[in-house]
């Protein structure tokens, strides 16, 4: 039977870095967590604008795919990168449903090799929605007719992605 | 009893993410904390450079990082003979959040995995579990990393199976 080391844990980091006199708490109380949050909010209209012109980029790209179906792979490549930026980022900076979208686009795009004109159609969905939520600049989850779009994109990736 | 606290100034971070958004909302995040030192790389192989360099105690990598993977990436730190520390903490912030890649980087040795969009909450609490909670590590045939059983707590009771 293979055997295994138990090495003992590093200790040096912890005994640099933990004490009782300068910091934060390792149980941050509220105020604390409150005060890394200022962080997150003070970088939020940076994120409004590079997504917006995110946005921008991805729907000249869309425009390209359709006049030239030749430009299609590289838009897809495009498509999917920034699908996953949105799916990570967006919930982060309190616009979850931006995630979900961006969770179905990437969701969409990677399995694909290259897009028809209905994979693209939906594609151009996606980002419209996206263009939506953060014009309206929907924070939550959104309300019924924001479900009821997720559902469908739900149901178009099942089928086309 | 006075709290434990973590002085941020004495940890030095390095972040691979080829977002510049999200390292930017990281390294503010950091900078509030008060650390110091953040080293930032948009690609594996300056991540890796940094790391040879030395002196990074912390290394948050995005999964989606090119020219090779931040798993990869993982798997040189924990597993290669060029490696500047098997033992550093790493943790996984990744927009990958879906439970198979969850129990991959596991099992390549990662410290602690979050996935992306993250609140600065359990970002927070991954930063105190590499720092002030290290674990062991377990050094075997097909692994090399911190010993993925979670510790053992305390549940307050009488210890019954020892007083068998």
């Amino acid at each position: 039977m293979p055997k295994a080391q138990i090495i003992p844990a590093p200790m040096e980091l912890k005994r640099r870095a933990v004490n009782r006199k300068k910091g934060f708490d390792i149980n941050p109380s509220p105020t604390d967590l409150a005060k890394i949050e200022a962080a997150v909010n003070a970088s939020a209209d940076k994120f409004v604008t590079a997504f917006a012109a995110i946005l921008r980029a991805l729907r000249g790209a869309i425009e390209l795919a359709e006049r030239d179906p030749t430009m299609r792979d590289m838009v897809l490549v495009e498509v999917r990168e920034r699908a996953f930026d949105v799916k990570g980022l967006g919930g982060t900076y309190k616009f979850p449903l931006m995630s979900e979208i961006g969770r179905s686009l990437h969701m969409l795009t990677g399995r694909m090799e290259t897009m028809n004109d209905v994979q693209l159609a939906i594609v151009k969905y996606h980002v419209d929605a996206l263009y939506v939520v953060l014009a309206q600049r929907i924070q939550g989850q959104g309300g019924a007719l924001e479900q009821e779009l997720l559902v469908a994109f739900r149901k178009a990736v099942e089928k086309f992605g | 009893m006075v709290a434990e606290k973590i002085d941020f100034s004495a940890v030095r971070f390095l972040i691979v993410d080829p977002n510049p958004l999200s390292t930017e909302l990281l390294y503010d995040i950091l900078r509030m904390l008060g650390s110091i030192s953040i080293r930032r790389a948009a690609d594996s192989n300056k991540a890796m450079t940094i790391l040879r360099a030395g002196g990074i105690d912390v290394l948050i990598t995005e999964w989606n990082v090119g020219p090779v993977s931040g798993l990869e990436l993982l798997d040189m730190v924990r597993n290669s003979t060029q490696s500047p520390d098997r033992m550093l903490p790493i943790i996984m912030l990744t927009a990958n959040s879906e439970p198979e890649f969850v129990v991959q980087a596991r099992d390549h040795g990662v410290t602690e995995f979050l996935a992306k969009p993250f609140t600065v909450d359990a970002f927070y609490r991954r930063l105190v579990s590499v720092i002030a909670r290290p674990r062991s590590f377990v050094n075997a045939d097909s692994y090399f990393g911190p010993d993925r059983r979670r510790r053992q707590i305390n549940h307050g009771g009488p210890d019954r199976r020892r007083e068998d």
